[in-house]
């Protein structure tokens, strides 16, 4: 298994997680949905958080997540527009700046992923559309080669025809790097056709996970 | 936290003019200091040394300043906020600005030991506030330079 989460709960206070279970194996996509709201997003932040705030356990490859946390981080790739980046920079200028945190850090993948992408690497962040924006991370991410990708509505303002070709970009990266893809979505077709398999939040409960069978 | 280093190198280098612009505050508030712990021993008012040490606090302030926030369209970011989701310790990135202040510190404490030298050959005397005093930089320094690391906003 590449990502199980086991009995995850939330000890935030306020809106948290509740008795969460799954597993992903390496080569897979699941496309999590629900309402607002529902946790979807405090999923991933419950993974990301550098403060372990959840009681029973997540293991990424075999490892629990919090004993290096900091390499556990190296293994993930974040998409979403609550990532944070340096707004007043252009992507290339991110790049650079924040590579330095990334062992696996390929310069030249990162420029042949935003050519993919068809974005310019010296856009300036801040003045970047929201599909861009996502765009920009995808290529970021792909740029650290992690074993687990988290896109947050990802596709979510990205044109339709270039949405087709995110889906092909997605496919290859499984294949070539057995990673694993969770994405959360509202988008109908990414639910039934997109994903190997799906999961509906509602309330921080995991209430539905289930192949997709096509 | 060889990374958080290469960061700041990176970093200093994109902000060059802000950098540029503490580091010239920096300059103008530890000559001020400086300057008010000469005249605190000249003529001889206790006070001075107070606002020598408000001088000397602001110095490193404005040492430590440019490590921890991140201008943004006019808002002031803290870094550690920054790189909330990147894979590095809130803990090395302190680790790293406690450096700064360690080396800050360091120089700084040569200068007022000489500065008290020079008081104490034209004084012909030696006091034991005079020792007290180099303490008390140390102090005030240390103690605005912690503060501003773990509470930069």
């Amino acid at each position: 298994m590449l990502l199980s989460c086991n009995h995850v709960t939330g000890t935030k206070k306020g809106f948290a997680l509740n008795d969460v279970t799954f597993s992903l194996e390496a080569g897979f996509i699941m496309v999590l949905a629900g309402e607002n709201g529902a946790g979807k997003t405090t999923l991933f932040k419950t993974i990301l958080d550098k403060k372990k705030q959840y009681t029973g356990e997540i293991y990424l490859d075999g490892k629990e997540i919090f004993i290096d946390h900091e390499k556990t981080l190296s293994r993930i790739g974040f998409v979403s527009e609550e990532n944070i980046f340096f707004k007043q920079y252009s992507a290339l200028e991110n790049a650079n700046l924040l590579s330095v945190f990334y062992e696996n850090w390929d310069g030249m993948e990162f420029l042949n992923s935003m050519k993919k992408m068809g974005l310019s690497a010296h856009k300036i962040v801040g003045k970047m559309s929201r599909g861009e924006l996502m765009k920009f991370q995808m290529a970021f991410a792909m740029a650290y080669k992690p074993k687990l990708y988290l896109l947050d509505e990802a596709t979510a303002g990205m044109d339709p025809v270039f949405r087709k070709d995110f889906y092909k970009i997605l496919r290859s990266i499984i294949a070539e790097e057995k990673a694993s893809i969770i994405m959360t979505s509202h988008i109908q077709d990414e639910l039934e056709f997109q994903a190997d398999y799906s999961g509906i939040m509602k309330e921080g409960r995991l209430v539905q996970f289930k192949e997709n069978i096509v | 936290m060889e990374q958080v280093k290469k960061f700041d190198a990176l970093y200093k280098k994109q902000e060059s003019y802000n950098f540029l612009m503490f580091s010239i505050g920096k300059y103008i508030f530890l000559v001020a200091g400086l300057f008010l712990t000469l005249m605190t021993f000249v003529e001889g008012e206790i006070y001075m040394a107070v606002y020598a040490f408000v001088c000397l606090g602001w110095s490193v302030i404005l040492h430590l300043r440019p490590y921890l926030i991140v201008f943004e369209n006019g808002k002031q970011i803290n870094i550690y906020k920054m790189l909330k989701w990147m894979p590095v310790r809130k803990e090395d990135i302190w680790k790293v600005r406690a450096e700064y202040l360690k080396e800050f510190m360091r120089k700084i404490s040569i200068v007022v030991v000489i500065e008290q030298i020079i008081v104490v050959l034209f004084s012909g005397s030696f006091a034991f506030f005079n020792t007290l005093y180099v303490i008390g930089v140390l102090v005030v320094v240390w103690l605005s330079g912690i503060i501003c690391i773990v509470f930069p906003s």
